[in-house]
């Protein structure tokens, strides 16, 4: 068996349409073609046709907007910094808890609030000082902070980012209502924590995409100030999403030397 | 001179966004990868070679995907999903750094885009279809650099066992 594409590769197809092969690769492609029963001049008019309803779909000024918009954020060029919030030593859980439950009775209010971001929650064995977790919901004109307690739903298009005012090493995973528990960074398969990098706001690498899990999504960002193994924090993780309803509002049982923020999110189908 | 980002985008952000819905095979996710791979363009523009934008474009929207595959976890239904999946899962991360170090530096904390990794390399191949020759040219390497690279991968790739390729 083969899992190749049996047929001329795309990938050429849509090169030889930019005009991009030269004579003889262009003639290759078109012998495949005819020796598939298909017409060259036909797919490239499908392909013509594909542009001009992705364009209309996707106008070029909404697009580029967009792009722009990443690009300068990426360049550490934002128009908004968020609000650091910054807890001394003595800051503790009850103060936190505070946090929490002001967070859980305005969800909507704090997420109109785009030029004041709400905080996330703190929880855990420690404060975390100076360190934010961020958890963005994508849509087609700009992305959406979430605040502690905000409704999502299956297929939603999450970013997740983190702001530290320290050195350190993190590991960013979630739980679900499933009881399944996510890595999300460092990549899955890494067995260290990641090194954080104090300063502006970092976003991971990709989005997630939300599944059918029922209920809830609840994000951690754990640091130390020395390198971890990130299979303790995935054993605390799972340790805590087998036992319902606390996966919701404890945190992770983890020793003292880690931080830990959260931020649950309540899921709708 | 500044990247024409609106004419590039006019030109072959379709091309894009249907390598990436290909892909990743969720239009939403599609979306937000497109967008990416422009910004990695635009990002790259003061050390653009004289290539073809397409085949240039297509390969940086095959990495950007790539990497989504890799942080995420939905499993493919499909066949050949789940090849473009595994040979997601199972990239060298360590090569694809160590060229990123060197070249773009970061996209997001990404791989550089812009070069052909293995994992790219072995979706162009085993995926797409493009013979080792095809492959080599799209990624500007030797056949014979290919070959090597895509060898090694396929120690890794339990999918691919029993499959016959002679050039590879």
């Amino acid at each position: 068996m083969t899992t190749r594409e049996p047929k001329t590769p795309t990938w050429l197809l849509e090169r030889l349409a930019q005009g991009e092969l030269d004579g003889e690769a262009a003639a290759a492609v078109r012998d495949r073609l005819t020796g598939e029963g298909r017409s060259l001049e036909d797919e490239v008019a499908a392909l013509e046709r594909a542009d001009r309803e992705t364009l209309a779909a996707h106008p070029p000024a909404e697009i580029v907007a967009e792009i722009q918009r990443r690009a300068a954020i990426g360049a550490g060029v934002r128009s908004r910094q968020p609000r650091r919030l910054v807890f001394g030593a003595g800051f503790a859980m009850a103060g936190a808890l505070a946090v929490v439950l002001a967070a859980r009775q305005m969800p909507r209010r704090a997420a109109a609030l785009d030029t004041a971001p709400e905080p996330t929650t703190i929880k855990g064995t420690r404060p975390t000082a100076g360190s934010r977790l961020y958890v963005y919901r994508h849509h087609r004109r700009g992305d959406e902070r979430l605040a502690d307690g905000e409704r999502v739903a299956p297929g939603d298009l999450l970013q997740l980012a983190y702001a530290t005012d320290e050195q350190g090493f993190g590991v960013l995973l979630s739980i679900d209502g499933a009881g399944t528990v996510t890595q999300h960074w460092p990549e899955p398969g890494r067995p260290r924590a990641a090194p954080l990098r104090p300063g502006r706001e970092v976003r991971l690498p990709s989005a997630y995409e939300l599944d059918a899990a029922p209920t809830f999504e609840r994000f951690f960002l754990v640091k130390s100030e020395q390198s971890f193994d990130v299979a303790t924090v995935v054993e605390a993780a799972r340790r805590l999403s087998a036992r319902a309803p606390e996966a919701r509002h404890a945190p992770l049982p983890l020793p003292k030397q880690f931080d830990q923020i959260s931020l649950a999110l309540e899921k709708t189908r | 001179m500044a990247l024409d980002i609106e004419g590039h985008y006019r030109r072959f952000g379709p091309m894009v966004l249907r390598r990436c819905r290909a892909l990743l095979r969720s239009e939403a996710q599609a979306e937000d990868a497109m967008h990416d791979v422009f910004v990695a363009l635009l990002r790259s523009d003061d050390r653009l070679r004289d290539e073809a934008p397409a085949g240039l474009l297509l390969r940086i929207a095959t990495n950007v995907c790539l990497n989504r595959l890799r942080s995420g976890r939905r499993r493919p239904e499909e066949a050949n999903d789940e090849l473009v999946w595994q040979i997601a899962s199972t990239a060298n991360d360590g090569e694809a750094r160590a060229a990123a170090r060197h070249l773009l530096g970061k996209l997001f904390d990404a791989d550089d885009p812009l070069e052909a990794s293995t994992a790219t390399l072995a979706v162009m191949h085993f995926s797409d279809g493009l013979t080792l020759q095809e492959t080599a040219r799209e990624a500007g390497l030797s056949v014979s650099g290919v070959r090597k690279r895509l060898r090694r991968l396929r120690g890794r790739l339990s999918i691919l066992e029993g499959v016959a390729h002679d050039d590879a």
